[in-house]
């Protein structure tokens, strides 16, 4: 008698629901990073989609980095469709500044640091530090080389350092957040 | 600074919602959302094609192929760059394709595109954007990926939005080339 829990169909499906309880939440996460909430459930269903469709493309055990480079290229879709570029930093804009002297300063200061920087470099810091993936699996949420992407966390790094030291030395104390910096005399 | 550091100041602005009291309404969605993606066929080849009809101006879209439980797959348009890397088809008479997309979510361009994955899908083809008016878009095909033996020429589409969010906002012009 056949075993209908091993045909193929049936060992599909099994994969796809043990892939979906480990990505669905990180991926909704991702994708609420950044859109808008309105957004949210239609991306994550179209990148889910996507991977019940190419499951078999998908390399055994890498299922969430390759969902998150589904997710990304489905928020692109999202915006451009919305004739919209919410994305990080207008989320990040967007968060409410800290009244001046609170300790919600240093957050500012990574918000502004953050905003200066080139959308590459956010992107790239976000999957490192958000989704806390190694550069191999960033590799596979942007579809570049390993090698790509540790030089590109590496040069993020450095340059997400190097504003907020700018950010340091030019900020007097209590700055509102938000608003110009004024240089010292 | 340390990179323990620098992820300790990245995380205090982690723009996600946190966990909690909504953890059960959204446990219960996913379990919907699972249930409704594992409904959808893996094969979508459509059985026919019909006209589409159209919604707004100059949005389009390709067809997509046959309707989920969730939404439609879309083959994405990409327009492309360079040309001549197709074989001159000799002067036939024309045989007129035309397509409709169905309601629903779309998926435009969420993947990247081989041949592998568009043999997979039919309609699939590529071709030159002859005529472009308000309610309709007239390609040229130059080459079909699936069927692979389909004797259409030309392919007409009329298309609308659903408001969905993967909808691909490609505008077509005449004289480019899209896959």
């Amino acid at each position: 008698m056949d075993d209908v829990s091993r045909t193929p169909h049936a060992l599909r499906e099994a994969r796809f629901r043990a892939a979906f309880a480990e990505v669905h939440d990180p991926v909704r996460r991702y994708v609420a990073r950044r859109t808008e909430p309105a957004q949210v459930d239609d991306v994550v269903a179209e990148a889910l989609l996507v991977l019940w469709r190419r499951l078999d493309d998908v390399p055994v055990g890498a299922e969430l980095p390759w969902v998150y480079g589904i997710a990304r290229r489905c928020l692109a879709n999202s915006r451009r469709a919305q004739d919209r570029h919410l994305g990080l930093v207008a989320r990040l804009a967007a968060q409410p500044g800290s009244p001046a002297g609170s300790d919600d300063d240093a957050d500012e200061d990574v918000r502004d640091a953050l905003r200066r920087l080139g959308s590459d470099d956010r992107e790239v810091l976000a999957l490192w530090a958000w989704e806390g993936l190694p550069p191999g699996e960033i590799a596979m949420a942007l579809g570049i080389s390993s090698n790509a992407a540790s030089i590109r966390l590496h040069r993020a790094k450095r340059r997400l350092r190097s504003q907020l030291e700018t950010g340091k030395d030019t900020a007097p104390a209590g700055h509102a957040a938000g608003g110009a910096r004024r240089t010292p005399r | 600074m340390r990179d323990d550091d620098l992820r300790a100041l990245l995380a205090r602005v982690d723009p996600s919602p946190p966990a909690g009291s909504a953890e059960r309404a959204r446990e219960a969605r996913a379990h919907e959302l699972l249930e409704a993606i594992m409904a959808t066929p893996v094969d979508t080849t459509p059985e026919n094609l019909s006209r589409m009809e159209t919604r707004r101006g100059r949005r389009w879209l390709l067809p997509a192929v046959a309707a989920s439980a969730v939404g439609a797959l879309a083959v994405g348009v990409v327009q492309m760059t360079g040309g001549g890397d197709e074989p001159a088809k000799p002067a036939v008479a024309a045989k007129r394709l035309e397509l409709k997309a169905p309601d629903g979510s779309q998926m435009a361009s969420c993947l990247m595109f081989d041949e592998k994955f568009l043999a997979d899908m039919s309609p699939a083809f590529a071709g030159t954007v002859r005529d472009v008016d308000a309610d309709s878009v007239v390609i040229d095909v130059d080459r079909w990926y699936s069927p692979k033996n389909s004797d259409v020429t030309e392919v007409e589409l009329t298309t609308g939005t659903a408001g969905s969010v993967a909808l691909d906002g490609v505008e077509f012009q005449q004289g480019q080339r899209y896959l």
